[in-house]
C-alpha cells in the first residue's frame, strides 16, 4: 500500500512538472495572442471589448508586409546556401580516415553555432567591411547561411555515419560513376537529414535578430522592424504580428518535423 | 565450356605489414559453381573483392573475360568491370522499389523502357518474386531480399557472379531452400558463380568445385566428393567433416603404393610414390571407415581400446575410443550397436580408405572437372540441350516463357525418379 502510494506520488510529481513546464512555455505566448484582440490600444489588462482590427492594420501595413517578404526571401536564399555548403562540408569530413580527425573537423565546422550571437554578428559586420561588402541583402544572406550551415553539417554527418558502406559499393558494382552514385544513392539516403536541416535553417534565419540587425542596410527583416517599432512602445499591432509569426513558424516547424520523420522511416 | 571467365595471376596483397594473400593463383572455369571455403580471416572475401575491383592487389594481375577473351582488369574500377556481386547484407537501395533496385544497373545502358520492363519481369520470374516489383525493400522478408539482390546482380548479365556469404543471415530451413535455388539458378543461367562461405555443408551442397583456403593460400581444390574422400592436407581433413588424423610409419613404398603401419596394423594406400621407407606420415581416416569389433577374451583382431563417449546422431552413432597408448579415434557405428561407455572394443581400419596428408599439392583448377559435366547430364536427365537452350535464351535477354524455376526443380526430380525406376527394373 505504501509502495503504491509512493508510485502515485512519483507520477503526480512528473505530471505536475510537465504541465508546469507547458504552462510556463505557453502562457506568455497566449497572453500576446489574447492582447492582440484587445480593442483599446493600451497593452495590458483588463481586456475589455475584443476586436480583430489590429490584424487588419497589419495586413495593410506595407512596411510590415515588405519586411515579411524580405525575411522569407533571406530565409530561403540562406537555407539554399547553407544546405549546399553544409552537405559539401559533411561529405568532406566523412572522407577523413581517422576517427579523431573527423571529430576535430566536425568541431571546427560547428563553431558558428556555439559562438555568442552578438560576438558573431559584430565580427561579421567588421568582416564585411574588411572585404568591401556593403551591409545589405547579400551580407544578411551570407551571415544567416554561415550560422545555419552547422545544423546541416551535423545532421548530414550523423546520417552519413549510419549509411551502409556497401550501398556505394553496390552502386559501383552496378556501373554507376561518381556523379551517378551521389545523385542516385547518397543524396536519396541524405534526404531526411537535408529536409530537417533545411527546415531548421529557414526557421533560424527567419527568427534571427542579431545578424540581421548588424548586417542590414536600408531594407530590414521582420524581427528588426518589430524591434524598431517597439522603441515607440508596445502596440496591439505588434502583438498581432507576433501572433501571426508564431502561428506561421509553429506550423512550418511541425510540417518539417513530420516530413523528416516520414522520410527517415522510409 | 572449359574457357576461363576470370583469373587471379600470382596476386599478393598486403594490409600494412600483414600479408593477406601470398602469390595467389586461381583460374575460374566458365559455367562452374565454384566455392571458396575457409575459416573467417583466411582471405576468401578479399579474393572476391579483388575480382569485384574494390581492392587492388599489391602485386600480380587480375583477369576477367571481356568481348575478346580474358583481359587484364587489374587497374579497372568496379564500375567498369564485367562482373557483379551479391553482398553479404544484400545492400539493397532502401529508397528504391524492388524494380528500381533491379533496373539500377540498366539505366545507363541505353535500353528502351520496354526492354527494361521485360528484363525486370523475366528476372522477377527467375527468382520467383512475380508481382513484387513495386514493393520497398523493408516490406520484404530476408529470403525475398536475398532474391532481389540476386536479380539485381544478374540484371547486367555478367559472365561471373560473385556471392559474398549470401546465405549467412538466413535461418537454417530457408538456407537449405536457398542453397537448392542457387544451384538451380546457376544451372539455368549457365553463368559462373563464385561463392564465399565458411560453412562446409553449404559448400558441399552447392559446388561443382570447392577451393579450400587457409591463411591466404589454397589448401586443396576439387569436387566435393574428392575433397571429402581424399583430403590432401591436415587442414582440409579437419575442416571438412570429422576425421581421424593418425601418425603412421611407412613400412615400404613403391610406385604401386605403400604399406603403412599404425598401432601394429597394416594400412594400404595407392599413392605411395612420394614416400620413403621408415619415415613418419600423417593420414586421414573418416570415422565411418573405422570398424568396431567386440573383443573376445583378449583375442584381438585389431587395436584394443575403450569407449570413452557415445554420441547418438540419428542415422549413426559416434564413438570416441581411447587406445592403449592414449591415442583416441572416432568411429561411426550403426545406431543399433551394443557399445556403452567403458566397454572394451577392438578397432580396425578399412585399409583402402586412407588419405596421406600434406604430400600432394595441386592448387590450380585445370578446367571444370569431368564430374561436373557428368553431373549435369546425370541430374538434368535428357535435358542437356534444353538447359543449353535456356542459357542461350537468357543471354539474349529474352524470357523464353519456359518453365519457371519451380518447374525446373520438378523436372529434375522427375528425371531422377525415372532413372531410379530404370535401375530397379
Amino acid at each position: 500500500m505504501v509502495a503504491l502510494n509512493a508510485e502515485r506520488v512519483r507520477r503526480a510529481l512528473l505530471c505536475g512538472f510537465y504541465w508546469a513546464f507547458i504552462v510556463y512555455l505557453a502562457l506568455p505566448l497566449g497572453l500576446i495572442a489574447l492582447v492582440s484582440f484587445k480593442q483599446t490600444p493600451i497593452v495590458g489588462f483588463p481586456l475589455g471589448a475584443l476586436t480583430g482590427r489590429w490584424y487588419g492594420t497589419v495586413l495593410i501595413d506595407v512596411e510590415m508586409l515588405r519586411a515579411f517578404a524580405y525575411s522569407v526571401l533571406v530565409a530561403l536564399a540562406s537555407t539554399v546556401l547553407a544546405v549546399v555548403a553544409g552537405v559539401w562540408t559533411a561529405l568532406a569530413i566523412a572522407r577523413a580516415r581517422q576517427r579523431s580527425l573527423r571529430a576535430a573537423l566536425l568541431c571546427g565546422a560547428v563553431v558558428p553555432l556555439v559562438t555568442p550571437g552578438v560576438v558573431h554578428a559584430i565580427a561579421l559586420r567588421m568582416f564585411i567591411r574588411g572585404i568591401d561588402l556593403d551591409p545589405g541583402p547579400l551580407a544578411v544572406i551570407l551571415g544567416h547561411a554561415i550560422h545555419a550551415a552547422p545544423y546541416v553539417v551535423i545532421m548530414v554527418a550523423v546520417r552519413l555515419s549510419v549509411m551502409p558502406p556497401r550501398l556505394i559499393e553496390a552502386a559501383r558494382d552496378l556501373g554507376a560513376g561518381a556523379a551517378d552514385r551521389f545523385l542516385r544513392v547518397t543524396l536519396p539516403w541524405l534526404r531526411p537529414a537535408i529536409l530537417g536541416a533545411a527546415g531548421l535553417a529557414a526557421l533560424t534565419s527567419f527568427d534571427d535578430f542579431l545578424r540581421s540587425f548588424f548586417l542590414s542596410g536600408y531594407e530590414v527583416t521582420l524581427p528588426v522592424l518589430i524591434y524598431g517599432r517597439l522603441r515607440s512602445g508596445l502596440t496591439p499591432e505588434i502583438n498581432a504580428v507576433a501572433t501571426l509569426v508564431l502561428l506561421v513558424t509553429a506550423a512550418a516547424g511541425l510540417v518539417v518535423e513530420r516530413q523528416t520523420r516520414r522520410a527517415s522511416v522510409q | 565450356m572449359s574457357a576461363s571467365v576470370a583469373r587471379l595471376d600470382r596476386v599478393s596483397l598486403d594490409y600494412g605489414d600483414l600479408r593477406v594473400l601470398n602469390d595467389f593463383t586461381l583460374d575460374l572455369p566458365a559455367g562452374c559453381f565454384v566455392t571458396l571455403l575457409g575459416p573467417s580471416g583466411c582471405g576468401k572475401t578479399t579474393i572476391l573483392r579483388l575480382l569485384g575491383g574494390f581492392i587492388r592487389p599489391t602485386t600480380g594481375w587480375v583477369w576477367l573475360s571481356g568481348r575478346n577473351g580474358l583481359a587484364d582488369v587489374t587497374h579497372l574500377p568496379p564500375e567498369h568491370r564485367n562482373v557483379n556481386m551479391v553482398f553479404q547484407d544484400y545492400a539493397l537501395f532502401p529508397h528504391l522499389t524492388v524494380a528500381g533496385n533491379i533496373t539500377f544497373g540498366l539505366r545507363r545502358q541505353g535500353l528502351a523502357p520496354d526492354a527494361i520492363r521485360a528484363t525486370v519481369d523475366s528476372l522477377l520470374t527467375l527468382v520467383r518474386l512475380d508481382g513484387l516489383g513495386g514493393r520497398m525493400p523493408d516490406q520484404l522478408s530476408g529470403g525475398q531480399r536475398q532474391r532481389v539482390a540476386l536479380a539485381r546482380a544478374l540484371a547486367r548479365d555478367p559472365p561471373l557472379l560473385l556471392l559474398d556469404e549470401p546465405l549467412g543471415a538466413l535461418d537454417a530451413p530457408l538456407r537449405a531452400e536457398m542453397q537448392t535455388e542457387l544451384r538451380c539458378l546457376q544451372r539455368r543461367t549457365g553463368k559462373t558463380f563464385l561463392l564465399v562461405t565458411h560453412d562446409q555443408a553449404e559448400a558441399m551442397a552447392v559446388s561443382d568445385v570447392i577451393v579450400v583456403i587457409n591463411d591466404g593460400r589454397i589448401e586443396q581444390t576439387g569436387t566435393p566428393e574428392a575433397l571429402y574422400s581424399r583430403p590432401a592436407t591436415r587442414f582440409v581433413a579437419s575442416f571438412l567433416g570429422e576425421n581421424n588424423i593418425l601418425r603412421c610409419k611407412v613400412d615400404h613404398a613403391n610406385s604401386n603404393g605403400a604399406t603403412l603401419v599404425w598401432q601394429g596394423q597394416n594400412l594400404v594406400t595407392a599413392d605411395g610414390q612420394r614416400l620413403r621407407s621408415d619415415e613418419m606420415v600423417e593420414v586421414a581416416v573418416r570415422p565411418e571407415h573405422v570398424r568396431c569389433i567386440p573383443c573376445v577374451n583378449g583375442r584381438a583382431s585389431g587395436v584394443m581400446g575403450c569407449v570413452r563417449s557415445r554420441t547418438f546422431r540419428g542415422s549413426s552413432t559416434l564413438l570416441l575410443i581411447e587406445l592403449a597408448r592414449g591415442e583416441t579415434v572416432l568411429a561411426s557405428t550403426s545406431p543399433t550397436d551394443v557399445y556403452t561407455v567403458g566397454d572394451g572394443v577392438c578397432v580396425a581400419i578399412d585399409t583402402t580408405c586412407v588419405s596421406i596428408l600434406d604430400r600432394l599439392h595441386s592448387p590450380v583448377i585445370e578446367a571444370c572437372p569431368a564430374s561436373f559435366h557428368r553431373g549435369r547430364e546425370r541430374t538434368d536427365g535428357l535435358d542437356v540441350e534444353r538447359a543449353e537452350g535456356l542459357r542461350r535464351a537468357w543471354q539474349e535477354g529474352v524470357d523464353s516463357g519456359d518453365a519457371g524455376l519451380l518447374d525446373f526443380v520438378a523436372l529434375r526430380t522427375a528425371a531422377r525418379r525415372e532413372r531410379a525406376a530404370a535401375r530397379k527394373g
